[in-house]
């Protein structure tokens, strides 16, 4: 996660910064307020505003002019005071810019050393404190006052004053500030300029030792999809290197193509952080084991990425102590970023973590401030652990209960690479004894499939196994394909491990229904129309390892001739036309519903942290017994569902899934152009009291046999 | 033909164990042994001098046809590891390593091994090399491999080299048009009685007179051959009698009688120059395509193409010559890594070449401008069968409105429309390409109730892209649409030859 913003962006969001505080100062009450509007989680529902058309709540604008009217009303005078930071000056944006660019390098060195910090030189002192002042009391009084021009102005006279102090005093900086990390660290810096042109640095949310003053300034920002570090951009990455732990080297012969993307050489630098591993000061040693871990390969899948980084975050919250004259708020944010940073630099963050990341942030930026430190880090340990049990366990199993009414007897089930909701998909149905073969697609250079193909060979599932390259032989033979996602962006595309576009598009051709498993937490916001403006290049020379070594000879030394790229590219994009039907924790959707469940899933994300998803699932699964909380009912609101109605005949079953949620029952209307193109199905079928379950299963069942 | 059996066997041995492969290799062999078939048949004093030598053609032609390499016909139905109990059997052939593992009693029922302790000892981690094997079958009983086969063989799997089919109806039909144009030069000469008896063999002024003939009757083929008419006459008796018959006519039998003895030597000997010729043409067949590059490949074109093909690389070869400078994205071609081969090629040629994995083919193409691939066989429908990842390609070609562009020669081209031919024309390869067996010995040992295996490991040659996804065919005489295809064949074939068999009555 990229935390900068081109300054283009930064402008053009004129209206953002005091929409955002809205959305923070009214959080307070947030079931109160049921209108789409409301916006509790207003970091990000503008955001994703600022993308897609779909999420745009019209009346944002007339609920911003009137917010700040609740905002003494629901908040006591602690909260109000820990929320006004959260709120930030207009400036935002651009001090957001600056700070976390390059200078206020001061804070977290102090925050993160356990020692209370030495005394700051004079600069930075200065800078810290009038922020401070700055912030706290006079970000209401001062914001309407400023225009954004004078803002602007004043942003840019500090950067610079703030630039001119760190040329000259860096060093002295260095030394006199706090001894412990900066002893550390500054060899290290010294180091990694030296090798300047040789390494290259991953997109600096914050870097470990520097970070915001302005944490929840800046973990606002991470709401929105952030515009990505291009590594295109010499500046930037110049910046970015400075900062690295992780000394990238910078692999040979770059694709053209691929310039904004990171490439590394891979390898290299695993014995050299290896080493690093007792430096106590330098990273919490289990977020830089999980970091070695990706570095490494050792931890791969979506999943596995997510819970790993997450159970690193929740030790390094324990370990935590608020320094000195810190808020544990602010701090920890930032510390987090440092960590989230790290990260990145052993491998770029998968859409998932971002997710993941997002809301670890939320949580403590919502933190209240009556808290105590312990009571405060209980409850953010609670937080990641009710994510990781909701968000993936729970979601994993609930999508494994919706996917197995999918499967019957005598298919054949045919899924690409090693997703891991799909194992437990196929784990399931042969649990209860459904009777199905599998076929493992799989592709170099990772040859995950052979795992997958190992387990479920060992729990005496027929399968067969094949190359990508024969996927078209082997899909006379199927009967459906089931795939994992990294990513389901909100125009519908899947982003998912390359290749699974090829597999999707065969199936397509061949009339094989696609099913794309995801759990909700890894949808996102952004849209992406190709594979090759994001994407995650892997090391090239695992192309050129051929497994049995017939003719990796041929690339012996690829490098050599500038002529000569080896792209090795991890995901890819899915067109939405290809998907048949997304199975998420939600339930069954077409993919053009990705909005709608972007949308929901944020407000739940902000507000509705406290229903109980296993309930509301339950509730899901059993249908017509009870009644949905009220929050979740505009979940498959009127203005989506047309929508849905008017997808293609394909599309239908997924959409009569849908219908089967109370809402769909409640409205009858839609339910009826839904279910037209099947001619079957009757409004009065699905009205609450009709038999509507089982002619609706059934119903599913034959759309998706065809 | 006692003489060129020899040859003959030797030349299917070779296609069964995959001694020869690549349809360009096949191809021109095949010709080569058909020269000498030719060459060496013995030309007897009956009446169809042509259908003897069509004949002669035709018996070897089918042994050919027939020679499919076993390791496919085995591999296709048994998704080779199938492991009933411990016991379990290994079985190499050919040059290609292939397994077939079989539990005890099949193995007893195949083989009538009276022991199977060595096949006990041997398990499936084990690698076992070709020697251990080889003295593993001569130390047992005798097996008898071909019995084994055709007990093994799916039958109607005909996945052989199609080049050889191809090149057998090449001289099939050459032989026709030769009979043909001899006879016609024949009523020529006795109208005009230019020519001595003697004097055949000198080609000179003969020549163009010859070669309108052949015209004439390529022509007269080229329109006969569909009708119903020609079809009903030809299909009852030995075609290549009543073709002559029916074309010369009534002057049929003077001209027998002018020059027996002469006009068969002329017949031979213009068989074997055409079968030259034709030789010549695989040969040089890159040229002509080649020389299309600069029509096709404009400057700065991202071109992306899968695995090798000989005829692709010339004619990148050939742009790079004429100066365009271009990149090329080369999809590798797993499991045969083929396309490692071309891109470093290319590289050496000074293209700017980007390999990229299979699977990253979709993620690209949006990217490319053309892909250009080449073929195994392109069929009468104008469909083509091609390194197997080929139709995921198209696919995503066509997907992008990326042109996909086909170059091949014409002894590519083949006369059959395919039916199912992902399957039928197709051939399984060993699996020990994508598992590796040491590693998944764990994995052998389960199996369903019914005992059939749990482990089953596909790994196909050929991919079958249909004609609507190919837009373009660039072959030696030029770029044809793929609706071209079948009129395009009937140039080379004549329609009944498209079963290569013998006729058992005449």
């Amino acid at each position: 996660m990229d935390i900068r913003r081109p300054p283009p962006r930064s402008s053009s969001g004129g209206v953002e910064p005091r929409f955002r505080q809205v959305g923070f100062v009214t959080s307070a009450e947030p079931e109160a307020e049921p209108a789409p509007a409301a916006s509790p989680p207003a970091p990000d529902g503008l955001s994703t505003g600022a993308r897609s058309p779909v999420m745009i709540p019209p009346p944002l604008i007339p609920d911003h002019l009137h917010a700040p009217v609740p905002v003494p009303v629901p908040a006591p005078a602690s909260e109000s005071q820990s929320f006004m930071p959260s709120s930030p000056p207009p400036a935002s944006s651009s001090r957001l810019e600056a700070a976390s660019d390059l200078d206020d390098d001061d804070d977290v060195d102090v925050s993160w050393a356990r020692p209370p910090p030495p005394a700051l030189p004079e600069p930075y002192k200065r800078y810290l404190t009038e922020k401070k002042n700055e912030d706290a009391p006079a970000s209401f009084s001062q914001k309407p006052k400023l225009s954004r021009a004078e803002r602007r102005a004043t942003q840019e006279a500090q950067r610079a004053a703030k630039a001119a102090a760190k040329e000259a005093g860096l060093k002295s900086t260095a030394m006199a500030s706090d001894v412990n990390t900066k002893l550390s660290k500054q060899p290290k810096t010294a180091k990694t300029s030296l090798k300047k042109d040789m390494t290259q640095v991953n997109p600096p949310v914050a870097s470990d030792k520097k970070t915001s003053v302005h944490p929840p300034d800046k973990d606002r920002k991470k709401d929105g999809p952030q515009p990505r570090m291009q590594f295109d951009n010499a500046h930037r990455v110049v910046k970015a290197k400075k900062r690295s732990i992780v000394n990238q080297s910078e692999a040979q012969n770059r694709v053209e193509l691929f310039r904004h993307l990171p490439q590394y050489a891979h390898g290299t630098q695993l014995p050299d952080l290896e080493s690093k591993f007792f430096q106590p000061d330098l990273m919490h040693p289990s977020v830089y084991k999980v970091g070695l871990q990706y570095l490494s390969g050792n931890i791969s899948g979506g999943n596995a990425r997510c819970i790993a980084m997450l159970l690193a975050f929740r030790e390094a919250i324990n370990d935590y102590s608020t320094p000195a004259e810190k808020i544990l708020s602010r701090d920890l944010t930032a510390k987090i970023s440092s960590f989230v940073s790290f990260l990145i630099e052993c491998r770029p963050l998968s859409i998932s973590m971002g997710n993941a990341i997002r809301f670890l942030k939320n949580r403590i930026t919502k933190l209240p401030l009556t808290l105590s430190e312990s009571e405060a880090k209980a409850s953010l340990q609670s937080d990641v652990d009710r994510f990781i049990n909701e968000k993936i366990i729970v979601a994993d199993k609930v999508i494994v209960s919706h996917a197995v009414t999918k499967i019957r007897d005598d298919d054949v089930l045919l899924t690409y690479g090693s997703p891991s909701v799909i194992e437990m998909i196929f784990d399931h149905a042969h649990e209860i004894g459904k009777r199905f073969r599998v076929v493992v697609v799989d592709s170099r250079p990772n040859l995950e499939g052979q795992g997958l193909l190992r387990r479920l060979v060992a729990k005496g599932i027929s399968c067969t196994y094949t190359h990508i390259n024969a996927v078209s032989y082997i899909m006379h033979e199927a009967t459906r394909v089931f795939l994992g996602a990294s990513s389901v962006l909100s125009n519908g595309t899947v982003y998912s491990r390359a290749g699974t576009a090829s597999v999707a598009m065969v199936a397509h051709a061949f009339g094989v229904p696609v099913l794309v498993c995801c759990e909700a937490y890894k949808f996102h916001e952004r849209v992406q129309l190709d594979s090759i403006c994001s994407n995650e290049l892997g090391d090239p020379d695992a192309i050129s390892r051929v497994p049995g070594g017939k003719s990796s000879s041929h690339l012996k030394n690829w490098a050599d001739n500038e002529n000569f790229h080896l792209l090795n590219l991890k995901y890819d994009i899915t067109p939405s036309d290809y998907v048949s039907m997304l199975i998420t924790d939600y339930g069954m959707l077409p993919p053009t519903s990705v909005p709608v469940i972007v949308r929901e899933y944020r407000r739940e994300h902000f507000i509705a942290c406290t229903i109980d998803l296993l309930h509301w699932h339950g509730l899901l699964n059993h249908l017509g017994q009870s009644e949905l909380p009220a929050s979740k009912d505009c979940c498959f609101d009127t203005e989506q569902t047309p929508h849905m109605c008017a997808d293609a005949k394909s599309k239908a079953f997924s959409a009569l899934d849908m219908c089967s949620s109370p809402k769909g029952r409640g409205e009858p209307q839609h339910c009826c152009r839904l279910a037209t193109p099947m001619g079957t199905l009757i409004p009065g079928s699905l009205q609450p009291d009709g038999p509507s379950t089982s002619p609706f299963s059934e119903l599913s069942e034959n759309v998706v046999r065809n | 033909m006692p003489d060129v059996q020899p040859l003959v066997s030797d030349f299917v041995l070779k296609l069964k164990r995959r001694k020869v492969e690549g349809s360009h290799a096949v191809a021109r062999q095949t010709a080569e042994l058909l020269r000498s078939v030719v060459s060496q048949h013995r030309m007897g004093s009956s009446a169809n001098q042509a259908a003897a030598l069509a004949d002669a053609v035709r018996a070897v032609g089918e042994q050919l046809i027939a020679a499919n390499p076993i390791d496919n016909a085995l591999s296709s139905h048994l998704l080779i590891m199938s492991i009933l109990d411990k016991s379990t059997f290994g079985y190499l052939q050919g040059g290609n390593v292939s397994f077939m593992v079989i539990n005890e009693s099949t193995a007893t029922t195949f083989l009538n091994i009276p022991s199977l302790m060595l096949m006990k000892q041997w398990r499936f981690g084990n690698y076992i090399g070709r020697g251990v094997m080889a003295k593993f079958f001569s130390s047992s009983t005798k097996v008898d491999m071909q019995d084994m086969n055709s007990r093994m063989l799916w039958p109607g799997v005909n996945p052989a080299e199609l080049a050889v089919g191809n090149i057998v109806r090449r001289v099939l039909h050459i032989i026709k048009e030769e009979d043909i144009s001899s006879t016609a030069v024949g009523i020529e000469g006795l109208s005009v009685t230019v020519d001595s008896d003697d004097e055949y063999d000198s080609e000179h002024d003969d020549g163009p007179a010859l070669s309108a003939a052949v015209l004439a009757a390529h022509a007269r083929n080229a329109l006969r051959a569909p009708s119903l008419q020609t079809l009903l006459e030809d299909i009852p008796v030995s075609p290549a009698i009543s073709r002559t018959a029916s074309s010369t006519g009534d002057s049929d039998g003077k001209s027998k009688s002018a020059g027996d003895k002469s006009s068969t030597r002329k017949l031979k000997h213009d068989v074997i120059t055409a079968i030259g010729d034709l030789i010549d043409e695989i040969d040089s067949c890159y040229e002509p395509i080649s020389e299309q590059a600069v029509e096709l490949i404009h400057q700065n074109e991202v071109i992306l193409t899968l695995g090798r093909s000989r005829t692709v690389k010339e004619f990148l070869y050939a742009a790079k010559e004429k100066k365009r400078s271009f990149r090329v994205f080369v999809a590798e071609g797993a499991p045969r890594y083929q396309g490692h081969v071309l891109a470093k090629e290319l590289v050496e040629k000074g293209v700017q070449t980007t390999v990229i994995t299979d699977s990253a083919v979709f993620a690209m193409i949006s990217r490319v401008n053309m892909v250009i691939v080449g073929a195994h066989a392109i069929m009468a429908n104008g469909g083509v069968i091609a390194l197997v990842g080929m139709n995921m390609v198209a696919l995503a070609a066509q997907r992008h409105a990326v042109p996909f562009v086909v170059v091949a020669g014409s002894h590519k081209l083949c006369p059959l429309y395919p039916h199912n031919p992902e399957v039928l024309l197709n051939e399984l390869k060993s699996p020990s390409d994508l598992l590796d067996f040491g590693e998944f010995s764990d994995c052998m040992n389960f199996s369903t109730q019914d005992g059939s295996p749990l482990l089953n490991v596909v790994n196909p040659t050929f991919d079958y892209v249909p004609p609507k996804l190919v837009s373009l065919f660039v072959t030696d005489t030029g770029g044809h649409s793929p609706s071209y295809m079948y009129r395009l064949i009937a140039e080379y074939y004549s329609a009944d030859d498209l079963v290569v068999r013998r006729k058992s009555g005449s």
